[in-house]
């Protein structure tokens, strides 16, 4: 006979752990300047609405900072213990380019785009600005500072907010225009245009800001949704109005597309779930295996998704935004799943049409690429950007380029 | 940050907070993740824990993200064999604990980890779940005559509850 204890200690006598301090240490550095751009904002006219929140399950939260409230799940199916797992779409062979080594990033062709460096990175002295141009992308290093650029002119070094504290993320509008950043100390804004000469802090609950909080603008610059895994809201920069978002907690990816659809996925779903404002609006078809967490990019017809399997057939997929079958396939060499789970593989957002613009971590150079992948012919990639893997990168809307 | 004091302390406490995460959730892959993002947020907040308690943060992070999840997406695996082999020396025995466990709805199965495996204090469980000591015991009880009737088998490897 034996007790409860040394038969738990049983079950579990021979789990072994990997080094999770250092990839703990490595994702905190990350989230700390994290590079930016999986998702992107809200598009115009999206309307997001309130959700209903449910009471929370576990009472009292460890941490005051923490919300209280448990977020909603969206409605996209995920597989049931109860139910035997659907057969979901292959990939079709035509579909499948290439497979793609993450190492032979630097030596990709360069695909240029006009203005933007090929190294995002601090040259040079700091200057002002010699015009108000609107930025091109902002950066936040491993110190917090940040930083901005204007199309190949020596990067600005921005004022914080004097009461901050440790910041968790910034990000800078779609168009250029505005800057917010979520902090220990709160969410500020400031006009980027201006290079920033005072900050705005919006009065919200402490409940909508944790130390994973991600923030993405809308598209007309005038809100941002603050998501983290306890849950995400949409808080109006002017008026402080907060719109509940608990669908977008847990992890789940999401992006807007230019008709205003909030394109999402949760982890393990089974498909890719879109809302008109909170309402569902598509048949819920099937996707390809795409694994537990995804990061995705939507665009007018397509979404580009990270794919995790368990066989190891790897990489981006672009999804038809109707059926959501399989139009393109980048295979990627290597440990995917673990790039995908540490953030180091993202889709960042579409460059045109075709091209999706897709950023990975060379771990050898700890240097982040900004790469373009040519979804329409055979895989064609091309190099645009590198930034050291210390920095949070993040780009105003680069469409058309 | 002193992230040398963070590397040990989590070479001290990684190890029991993934086998506790694992009684949590009976899937090796999102016992990892769910430890990783603890220790992640711990890392963030360092400075401030580091002085306190950060075993005791990240294991209520643990506990409290994985009944979100399972809010989300009522996802508790079945046991996978694989799971199980890798990680007891008695594969058998754990399966039979595993699909034991399995039976709980995730807050009894918290209470019995934090309880019988962490060996937490009722008023220290009831603090990482966030209710009242009551409540603690109350639903370690339902937890156990849970595995009594519908898991007879556990309770005889077992002879006897607490």
């Amino acid at each position: 006979m034996t007790d409860l204890h040394t038969l738990l200690d049983l079950v579990t006598d021979e789990v072994e752990t990997p080094d999770l301090a250092r990839t703990a240490l490595a994702a905190a550095r990350r989230r700390r300047t994290r590079r930016r751009g999986l998702v992107a904002g809200l598009a115009a006219g999206v309307a997001v609405a309130g959700v209903v929140v449910v009471p929370q399950l576990v009472g009292s939260d460890p941490d005051p900072e923490r919300p209280t409230e448990q977020p909603t799940t969206g409605p996209a199916p995920t597989p049931s213990p109860d139910e035997p797992a659907p057969a979901l779409p292959p990939i079709p062979a035509d579909a499948r380019h290439p497979a793609w080594d993450p190492a032979t990033a630097a030596q990709l062709p360069d695909y240029p785009i006009e203005s933007l460096p090929t190294v995002l990175a601090l040259e040079g002295s700091r200057s002002a600005p010699g015009d108000r141009a609107e930025p091109l992308a902002l950066s936040r290093t491993e110190n917090d500072e940040l930083l901005l650029q204007y199309g190949g002119r020596a990067w600005y070094g921005l004022r914080r907010p004097t009461d901050a504290g440790d910041l968790w993320d910034s990000a800078l509008s779609r168009d250029g225009t505005r800057i917010a950043v979520a902090g220990e100390g709160g969410l500020y804004w400031c006009d980027a245009v201006e290079v920033c000469p005072s900050w705005s802090r919006v009065d919200v609950p402490r409940k909508v800001l944790e130390a994973d909080s991600r923030i993405t603008w809308t598209q007309d610059s005038s809100k941002v949704v603050v998501a983290a895994f306890r849950g995400a809201y949409e808080v109006d920069l002017d008026t402080g109005e907060l719109s509940d978002l608990g669908f977008l907690g847990g992890g789940t990816a999401f992006d807007v597309a230019p008709d205003g659809h909030l394109v999402t996925r949760p982890p393990l779903s089974i498909s890719v779930t879109e809302f008109e404002g909170t309402t569902p609006v598509q048949d819920g078809a099937l996707a390809p295996e795409l694994g537990k967490r995804t990061y995705l990019s939507a665009f007018a017809d397509a979404v580009a998704v990270t794919r995790v399997t368990d066989d190891g057939d790897d990489g981006l997929v672009v999804l038809d935004r109707g059926d959501l079958s399989a139009r393109a396939f980048l295979p990627i060499e290597g440990d995917v799943r673990g790039m995908v789970r540490r953030g180091e593989l993202r889709p960042v957002q579409w460059l045109n049409k075709v091209t999706v613009l897709f950023s990975v971590l060379d771990p050898g150079t700890d240097t982040v690429h900004l790469v373009t992948w040519d979804t329409h012919l055979r895989g064609n990639l091309g190099h645009v950007a590198s930034y050291p893997a210390s920095y949070d990168v993040s780009l105003r809307d680069l469409y058309p380029a | 940050m002193d992230e040398n004091g963070f590397t040990e302390w989590v070479a001290g406490h990684q190890r029991q907070l993934l086998r506790s995460a694992y009684l949590l959730t009976g899937d090796l892959h999102r016992a990892q993740d769910l430890v990783q993002e603890a220790l992640v947020k711990v890392a963030l907040r360092w400075s401030r824990l580091h002085d306190g308690n950060p075993t005791a943060y990240a294991r209520t992070i643990i506990v409290r993200d994985n009944i979100s999840w399972w809010r989300r997406h009522r996802d508790v695996p079945s046991p996978e064999r694989a799971d199980v082999a890798s990680a007891s020396s008695d594969p058998e025995t754990a399966l039979v604990v595993q699909r034991s466990l399995a039976r709980l709805a995730p807050r009894q199965r918290a209470v019995l980890v934090l309880r019988h495996f962490d060996d937490l204090t009722e008023r220290e469980t009831a603090e990482v779940l966030g209710v009242t000591v009551g409540t603690v015991k109350s639903t370690n009880a339902a937890a156990l005559a849970r595995l009594r009737e519908g898991a007879p088998e556990l309770l005889d490897l077992i002879g006897e509850s607490r």
